[in-house]
């Protein structure tokens, strides 16, 4: 019989890999401001959240790699940001945080925004383009705000999946 | 918060984000060319890709037919009265055919340049984002693709390859701001250097930037590439003027130009892989930042 565990981590990792998909999936949502949600971050928080740390990092780095191989930049540097993200939000719940949606909103909307401020700044500022209020104006606040509109659906799925299998194990 | 600074898992994770700062430090320093890493992955990855890109296929005809019913109507009515147009000056036109010889020959790339090298390629995934303005295709390293080679459709000028994988490509198009395409405009010869502008990507316009001050360059003129730099082929169409203005130092003049090619919405591409004048080095003219 295959183990609990392995049946519930492998929903995880087919649930990012279908998120993946639809991060890269042109026209699949409109976009507002030609730009598109991240849906990878808020499901990495999520499962970061439920699974702690070393699971956070874990999908974290899995999330990462399939993000980076979709995009002509720095290959490995989404994963490395999602990898710091995933334990730093596994590390924050069992010490600071309670495990709500509000907690998961508040790290997506952080998360998303140092997210876009990196890229602003080595896609934009070190090549010359500063015009940050733009960036930040149509860019930036689109992309957190439409992100933030699936923080709390994917935290409801994962803490689901979570509390099923958990009841399961009980 | 001492004991998990002091215990493996720390370790494994710092072990981690090591190779991950490594292999980002060697795709940045190797100007595109992928990594091991990346390589093994899109071979996983881009058989999903094309199921996907399937997927969202049928998803973008009914969203795109629903969605541009109004401005499709009003492009038909504009077009019939385009053609209308069109077929009182064909007359004229058949006088002028030696005189148009030049800009006709830029609306047909087999005939004014028999040496481009061409691969056909379907889009498979797009960036998510306004940062980059890239997609994937389903031609890499195996199919001939090489860095900088020009993307085309039979309209005119997409992009050129920044990142090259096994399988698969990314392209990066015209409209980001990190490509740069020595063009000159095809009715006054005037020359010019065209790149993406982050307030213009989000209209799908470009602009041209260092136009000789004393340039007659109207709206609705036609740009295409020049050639110099060696890394797109020459008179492939890249856009059409919408507005020309002074630069601020009041040293030449600039244009806003719409490009031929809608590449947010495109399925199919060409990939130049070699042309008569390809240049294998970076030039300060052309080419990705």
């Amino acid at each position: 019989m295959v183990n609990k565990k392995t049946i519930k981590y492998s929903i995880y990792a087919l649930i990012i890999l279908l998120l993946a998909v639809l991060q890269f999936t042109p026209h699949f949502l409109p976009q507002i401001l030609g730009n598109s949600p991240i849906y990878l971050l808020p499901a990495v928080i999520a499962i970061a959240m439920f699974e702690g740390e070393s699971a956070g990092a874990g999908y974290a780095v899995f999330a990462g790699i399939l993000w980076d191989v979709q995009t002509g930049f720095a290959f490995g540097a989404n994963a490395l940001f999602l990898l710091l993200i995933g334990v730093a939000v596994g590390l924050l719940i069992q010490l600071l945080f309670r495990n709500t949606v509000i907690s998961a909103i508040i790290f997506t909307a952080i998360a998303c925004s140092i997210q876009s401020l990196f890229t602003w700044f080595f896609i934009d500022y070190l090549r010359g383009e500063q015009n940050f209020i733009f960036c930040f104006l149509y860019i930036l606040l689109p992309t957190v705000l439409y992100t933030l509109l699936f923080s709390a659906p994917i935290y409801i799925l994962v803490k689901r999946i979570n509390s099923k299998f958990q009841a399961e194990e009980n | 918060m001492k004991d998990f600074l002091g215990s493996a898992r720390f370790k494994v994770f710092v072990v981690i984000a090591l190779v991950l700062l490594g292999l980002m430090i060697r795709t940045a320093t190797n100007g595109g060319l992928a990594t091991f890493t990346a390589d093994a992955v899109s071979v996983v990855v881009s058989p999903v890709q094309k199921l996907s890109s399937k997927v969202s296929g049928f998803f973008t005809d009914v969203i795109n037919s629903v969605a541009s019913y109004g401005k499709t109507k009003a492009e038909n009515e504009t077009l019939k009265k385009q053609i209308n147009e069109l077929q009182n000056k064909l007359v004229d036109y058949n006088q002028m055919l030696r005189e148009n010889q030049q800009l006709m020959e830029s609306y047909d790339l087999h005939k004014e340049n028999p040496d481009l090298k061409i691969q056909p390629a379907d889009i498979i995934a797009r960036d998510r984002e306004q940062w980059y303005s890239s997609f994937t295709i389903d031609k890499g390293f195996v199919n001939g693709i090489k860095l900088n080679d020009a993307v085309i459709t039979p309209n005119g000028l997409v992009g050129l390859v920044t990142q090259v994988l096994t399988t698969s490509s990314v392209v990066t198009t015209i409209l980001d701001p990190s490509v740069l395409a020595g063009i000159l405009i095809s009715e006054t010869g005037d020359t010019g250097v065209s790149s993406g502008d982050r307030k213009l990507q989000a209209n799908g316009q470009i602009k041209i930037n260092y136009l000789s001050k004393e340039s007659t360059v109207s709206p609705g003129y036609i740009v295409v590439t020049s050639g110099l730099g060696g890394f797109f082929p020459k008179n492939i169409k890249v856009g059409t003027v919408l507005e020309v203005a002074k630069e601020s130092s009041g040293m030449s003049l600039y244009a806003i130009c719409k490009p031929m090619v809608d590449s947010l919405n495109i399925k199919s591409v060409f990939v130049i892989t070699d042309f008569n004048g390809k240049s294998v080095t970076a030039s300060s003219q052309s080419g990705a930042k």
